[in-house]
C-alpha cells in the first residue's frame, strides 16, 4: 500500500512537471505560429490581394492543432457561422495558456484585419509582427530556461518525497 | 442575396418587406433609409415599408461601415480598386454605389474614405426579355449592337439576356464578356453567379482597352460584349475590335438617339457606322421597356 502511494505521488509530480513544461512550449509554439500566420497574411495581401477567409482557409493544417482550431473558428466567424461571442469563447477555451491581455491584443488584431485599404493593412500587419517579436524572444528564452528546469525539479521533488516516505 | 451584405438585425427588418421585389435601397448617413419596389420609393421602418416619415429608420455610421465590410467579405483591401471607382459588386450581382470623401494622390484617386451614402441596386434576371429583339440583331452573323438607356433603364439585364441567348446552342456564338464592374456575370471567386450561357468566356475587373486587345488576340471570340462604354478610350477599343472582324454588343448611358448624337467623342463611332443596331430602352412604364430600334443610318426600324 505504502509503495503504491509513493508511486502515485511520484507520478503526480512528474505530471505536474510535464504540464509546466508543456505550458512553456505551448506559449512558444503559439507565438511562432502566430508570427508565421501573420507573414503569410502579409504576403497574401501584398501580392495576391486574396480575401481574408480564403487566406485563413489556405492556412489550415500549416500549424499545430491549437492554432488550427483558432483558424477554423476565425473562418466560421468571418463567414457568420458563429457569433462574435462564440468566437471569443472558443479562443479563451483553446488558448488557456495566454493571459487576458494577450488574448485581448490578439482579438483586437483579428477584428481589425480586413477593414482598411491594402496599404493600411500591410502597415498594420508589419507593426503587429514587430509587436509579437518581443514575446517570441521572451518565450524562447523562458522555454530554454524554465521548461526543462521545472520538469527536472518536479522529478527530483517526486524522488525526494519517495525517499522520505521510504 | 441581401443577407450577404446586411447585418443580421437589419436583414430581419428587411425581411418584413416584400424582399424579392426590392430593386434599390438607398442608405444615407443620418438620413432615413429609402427602399424602392419597382420605381416606387418607400421609407423603411421597424415594421417594414412605410410612407410615414416619422417612423422611418435613420442610418447610423456603424450600419454603413458594417454593410461595406460585409459586402467586402471582411476584406476591404481586396476591393480597393472597386472602392476607389465608387462601387462594390457583391455576390449575386448586387451593385453598391458609394459616396464619400475622395482621396487623391498625384492626380489619381487613391481611395474613398468616410463613406456616407450607399445606393444598393438589386439585379433581377429576366430570362427571355431580349427574345422580341433577337431577330433584328442576327443576320448570319451578329450585328454590332448598342443598347441605349438612362441609368436604371435595364441595360445590364438586357445585355445579360442577349449574351445568354447568343451563347446557347441555337445561336452558338462564342461570346467574350468584358465585365469591367462585375455586373453582368458577377464572377465570384472566378465563377459566374448569374447565368450567361454555355458559350461565354468572361474577363472581369479589367478595363476595355486591355480586354479588347487581348481578347481578340487570344480568345478568338465571335462577339465581344461589354457594359457602359463612356469615353474615347472605350470607343477606340470598339473600333479596334470591330476592325478585326469581331462583332460588338455594348451599352451606353443616354436618353435616346438625340442624346447619343450630342456625345462629342461618340461621333467617331457614328461616322464609321460601327453599330448596325441601336436598341433604345426606357423607364416609362417599367425598366427595360424597348422603345425603339434604329439601324446604322439611325433610321427607325418598325418593331
Amino acid at each position: 500500500m505504502k509503495i503504491f502511494l509513493i508511486i502515485i505521488i511520484f507520478l503526480c509530480c512528474v505530471l505536474i512537471g510535464i504540464n509546466i513544461k508543456s505550458y512553456f512550449i505551448k506559449r512558444k509554439t503559439f507565438y511562432q505560429n502566430l508570427n508565421f500566420f501573420c507573414e503569410n497574411l502579409f504576403n497574401e495581401i501584398s501580392f495576391n490581394n486574396q480575401k481574408l477567409s480564403i487566406i485563413v482557409r489556405n492556412n489550415f493544417y500549416n500549424f499545430n492543432e491549437d492554432f488550427n482550431t483558432i483558424l477554423l473558428s476565425f473562418e466560421d466567424f468571418l463567414l457568420n457561422k458563429i457569433s462574435k461571442k462564440d468566437f471569443e469563447k472558443s479562443l479563451n477555451k483553446n488558448l488557456y495558456y495566454l493571459n487576458k491581455t494577450e488574448i485581448k491584443s490578439l482579438l483586437n488584431f483579428l477584428y481589425s484585419i480586413g477593414s482598411q485599404t491594402k496599404e493600411e493593412e500591410i502597415d498594420k500587419i508589419k507593426k503587429f509582427i514587430k509587436h509579437i517579436n518581443i514575446p517570441i524572444k521572451e518565450e524562447n528564452e523562458k522555454t530554454k530556461k524554465y521548461s526543462t528546469l521545472y520538469f527536472k525539479l518536479f522529478i527530483v521533488l517526486g524522488l525526494a518525497i519517495a525517499i522520505i516516505f521510504i | 442575396m441581401l443577407s450577404n451584405i446586411f447585418p443580421q438585425n437589419f436583414y430581419l427588418i428587411l425581411n418584413k418587406t416584400p424582399i424579392e421585389k426590392i430593386t434599390e435601397i438607398r442608405i444615407r448617413l443620418l438620413k432615413k433609409i429609402v427602399v424602392a419596389i419597382g420605381s416606387k420609393y418607400f421609407y423603411l421602418s421597424e415594421d417594414g415599408l412605410t410612407g410615414n416619415e416619422l417612423k422611418a429608420i435613420v442610418a447610423e455610421k456603424t450600419l454603413i461601415e458594417d454593410i461595406v465590410k460585409k459586402a467586402c467579405e471582411n476584406s476591404v483591401y481586396a476591393y480597393d480598386n472597386q472602392i476607389k471607382n465608387g462601387f462594390l459588386t457583391v455576390c449575386g450581382g448586387i451593385r453598391i454605389g458609394l459616396t464619400g470623401e475622395v482621396v487623391f494622390d498625384k492626380n489619381s484617386v487613391k481611395t474613398l474614405k468616410n463613406i456616407n451614402s450607399l445606393v444598393i441596386r438589386v439585379p433581377h434576371e429576366i430570362k427571355g426579355c431580349s427574345l422580341p429583339i433577337m431577330p433584328y440583331l442576327v443576320e448570319k452573323k451578329f450585328l454590332n449592337t448598342l443598347i441605349v438607356s438612362p441609368p436604371g433603364g435595364g441595360k445590364t439585364t438586357m445585355i445579360r439576356d442577349i449574351i445568354y441567348q447568343l451563347s446557347q446552342k441555337s445561336y452558338c456564338f462564342n461570346v467574350l464578356l468584358v465585365d469591367e464592374r462585375f455586373e453582368i456575370a458577377n464572377c465570384f471567386n472566378g465563377q459566374a453567379t448569374l447565368d450567361i450561357g454555355n458559350f461565354c468566356d468572361i474577363l472581369s475587373g479589367t478595363n476595355k482597352n486591355y480586354a479588347f486587345e487581348n481578347g481578340v488576340k487570344n480568345l478568338k471570340p465571335d462577339i465581344i460584349a461589354t457594359d457602359e462604354i463612356s469615353n474615347a478610350k472605350d470607343y477606340d477599343s470598339i473600333l479596334y475590335a470591330s476592325s478585326c472582324g469581331v462583332s460588338i454588343l455594348a451599352s451606353i448611358h443616354a436618353n435616346g438617339i438625340d442624346d447619343l448624337k450630342q456625345k462629342t467623342d461618340f461621333k467617331i463611332l457614328l461616322e464609321n457606322k460601327v453599330f448596325s443596331r441601336f436598341i433604345i430602352l426606357s423607364q416609362n412604364d417599367y425598366p427595360g421597356k424597348i422603345e425603339a430600334i434604329y439601324d446604322e443610318n439611325l433610321r427607325l426600324i418598325n418593331l
